[in-house]
């Protein structure tokens, strides 16, 4: 075995046990008097976010593996709220404004995308946004989804394509992530993207269009 | 129905998850939901006990259950059975990692999959939506519990029609469905239909299983293989290039598609098998060992456990063997053994079983060369076999074959005389022609050997006319070794020396140097040979031929 497979097998096994640790937790705070449960509550929204994050890692490394992970029929309405799910433990002060039909239809790895979404979720929160709207459109057999905040925008180096950006909490790493979920979506036929700009009224804007 | 008033109430629900956590945890979302009626299993076998009790209209199963079946042989074996109806649904529960490995199957898919972890109102998303297409395909789905295939297919149609974005879902059913009525050139449209939109790797394998049946095969292998190389985990690609491979006479090609599913999911029995068999057939007797010790292990405690599957991995097991005292040969031989025993236990009831699990011991010990124990073994399965009342022709002629491994000539011929008394089906004629060779080898070789020793005790005694008489009939029979011959020479060449120089004796002697050939360097007998032929050579000069 060598060290990457190595650290595979442990980013795994960290992953399954910090699972384990948020279910007991979970029922745990559901047995304890509430004076209790909002004193563990940081502790439980902080093991949620590192749980996410090996999340983020395990299937970083089966992207890069060439791990498979296949597209299905999927509602891009159930995808966004459960982005959101996992973004308010964190960040429940910020408004999250969802325009999608729930019959609107597409095709991917819905793991996958509620994770980039989450991330940029995250991103704009990081950077300051109060509010944040989320949209989805069905374009022709494709798909596309807008997340745009009231945020500072997009630092000129991320409008360039560096993905580094200098906010704490590893923004550059969370948008390479984004950008690699993405492109797994792309077919032969048509590339999938991810457009990041700015709005003309201020905030920052990202744009996945599946094909 | 929408979303909120979406409700399980008066719904017979199975789960299945080996993780009491798991289960309680996914337990209490269903009673959220309003759940009533729900059944928890903890693995696999518990599982299908209750889907074989119960008519259930939801199983949520979790893919991955520790030891035993996991969630798709569930699957399977209920749809299989037909104890889970069409219009029931079946939940797959799996690791992120694992979905990969899920998503392929073209026979029995489940309706629908959560992937881990997920929270309730993810639950309740999928259910509802599962709910939504279930409701639409009613009809169908009727059809299908009805068993009128065809009038499905025909539904299936219309309901396309209606609701086009269900294309995915009902062109994966009737696609099964047209397969399942050897409708090929319909299951094909249904598949490329898919693909015309969406690159789902389940419908080009689909397509490719349509080449097959159509006769295309190039293509089928062709299609296969560039599924596999966007999607290398996608077993069942390999499973159907292998049946595809195997049917073209590649039986080597075959194997190594099934090494790689195997490798990627280990945990089928019947794939074990099937490439134990296959690996057998191809004398891969390493691949054949390992495959059959995992079938083995998986089938303990399952529909599939067979006394056959403990007799191939120890066939296998015996081609790996040899005499020598190596730490490997010492551990693979007990552990041949152990799987005799725990076969013997299992099937205590069944006599047949029991006598070819004791012919087997016996022959484990022979591939290793222990004769002694090989023939305590075989008067073992004479036992076993005397207690058969009526054996077959096939037990009769392996214990001959047994007798005959383990020195004991005599007791075959008897045991082929009783056959032939009693009468022996054709098929078995041929094994019988090569046990009587086989004996009359062995005859052969006895009366040579007599001879032989009759020879040497005139020869010692200094009786050279009667030595070489014996030698002269012993060398007659064909199985005659290099020492009898050598013996015979010697006998001659000491004739001529001390007696008188019979020219005929002289070429005898050069007859049997040239059957005996060449006498190789390590060979023990070379110095005499060498001597001999040497003397052979002084004796034809001084007698100037």
């Amino acid at each position: 075995m060598n060290l990457k497979d190595l650290a595979g097998a442990i980013i795994h096994d960290l992953k399954n046990q910090l699972h384990s640790v948020l279910l007991e937790g979970e029922k745990a705070m559901r047995d304890m008097p509430e004076e209790y449960r909002d004193k563990l509550y940081p502790v439980f929204a902080r093991s949620r976010r590192v749980h996410q994050d090996a999340m983020q890692l395990v299937t970083l490394y089966r992207l890069q593996e060439r791990g498979n992970f296949p597209a299905d029929d999927a509602w891009p309405a159930d995808t966004v709220k459960h982005a959101i799910e996992c973004f308010q433990v964190h960040w429940p002060d910020v408004e999250v404004r969802v325009e999608i039909d729930p019959d609107c239809q597409g095709y991917y790895n819905d793991s996958l995308m509620q994770m980039a979404l989450t991330n940029l979720l995250n991103n704009s929160a990081q950077a300051g946004a109060k509010t944040i709207s989320v949209s989805a459109q069905e374009q022709g057999p494709g798909l596309l989804v807008r997340v745009s905040d009231d945020g500072p925008g997009y630092p000129d180096d991320v409008l360039d394509g560096n993905g580094d950006s200098d906010k704490e909490g590893g923004t550059g790493m969370g948008l390479y992530f984004t950008e690699l979920i993405v492109a797994h979506h792309s077919t032969p036929a048509k590339p999938a993207t991810l457009d990041l700009q700015n709005a003309a009224g201020g905030g920052a804007e990202a744009i996945i269009t599946l094909p | 129905m929408t979303e909120a008033s979406f409700n399980l109430q008066g719904q017979k629900i199975l789960i299945v998850d080996d993780l009491v956590e798991a289960r309680s945890a996914l337990k209490s979302m269903l009673t959220v939901l309003g759940a009533d009626d729900v059944y928890s299993a903890t693995d696999g076998r518990e599982a299908v006990e209750y889907i074989m009790e119960h008519d259930f209209d939801l199983v949520l199963s979790d893919y991955n259950l520790g030891k035993g079946k996991d969630g798709q042989q569930i699957l399977e074996e209920a749809r299989y059975t037909n104890r889970l109806r069409a219009t029931a649904s079946f939940v797959m529960i799996t690791g992120e990692n694992a979905v990969d490995r899920v998503m392929g199957a073209l026979e029995y898919d489940p309706d629908a999959y959560v992937t881990k972890p997920f929270t309730l109102s993810i639950l309740r998303e999928r259910l509802y939506r599962l709910s939504l297409l279930k409701t639409i395909l009613l009809p169908m789905n009727r059809a299908i519990d009805q068993g009128q295939i065809d009038w499905a297919i025909e539904i299936a149609d219309q309901i396309r029609v209606e609701h086009p974005r269900l294309l995915l879902p009902v062109s994966r059913l009737q696609g099964k469905l047209c397969l399942k009525q050897e409708r090929y050139e319909d299951a094909l449209e249904a598949y490329t239909r898919v693909l015309e939109s969406r690159p789902a790797s389940w419908a080009r394998l689909g397509q490719a299983v349509c080449f097959h049946f159509l006769g295309d095969t190039d293509q089928a292998v062709s299609l296969i293989r560039a599924t596999l190389l966007d999607h290398p985990l996608y077993v069942q690609c390999h499973d159907w290039l292998a049946k595809i491979l195997v049917g073209l006479g590649k039986g080597e090609e075959a194997q190594r598609e099934l090494e790689a599913a195997v490798k990627i999911s280990p945990r089928a029995v019947l794939r074990q098998l099937e490439l134990g068999q296959l690996a057998l057939t191809n004398e891969s007797y390493t691949v054949a060992q390992d495959a059959f010790e995992q079938a083995m292990r998986l089938a303990r405690y399952s529909c599939y456990k067979s006394s056959s599957t403990y007799q191939q991995f120890v066939e296998a097991a015996q081609h790996n063997l040899d005499a020598e005292q190596t730490k490997e040969n010492r551990l693979l031989c007990n552990k041949a053994l152990r799987a005799l025993d725990e076969m013997k236990q299992e099937f205590s009831g069944n006599m047949g079983v029991v006598f070819d699990a004791t012919i087997a011991e016996s022959r484990t010990y022979k591939a290793i060369e222990d004769d002694n124990k090989a023939r305590s073994s075989a008067d073992k399965a004479e036992g076993v076999l005397a207690r058969i009342k009526e054996p077959t022709g096939e037990q009769q002629l392996t214990m001959t074959e047994v007798y005959i491994d383990t020195g004991q000539s005599e007791k075959a011929v008897n045991m082929v005389q009783t056959m032939k008394d009693q009468g022996v089906a054709n098929k078995l004629l041929q094994r019988l022609g090569a046990i009587e060779e086989r004996l009359s080898n062995i005859n052969a070789r006895e009366k040579s050997a007599e001879l032989n020793e009759k020879g040497v005790s005139h020869y010692e005694r200094g009786e050279l006319k009667d030595a070489i008489a014996a030698f002269d009939q012993a060398t007659r029979f064909e199985e005659a070794g290099i020492s009898v011959l050598l013996n015979a020479i010697q006998a001659k060449v000491s004739y001529i020396e001390n007696e008188e120089l019979d020219v005929g004796q002289l070429k005898d002697c050069y007859r049997l140097l040239r059957r005996i050939g060449s006498v190789g360097h390590f060979d023990e007998r070379h110095d005499r040979y060498q001597r001999l032929k040497e003397t052979c050579e002084r004796l034809r000069r001084s007698a100037g031929l």
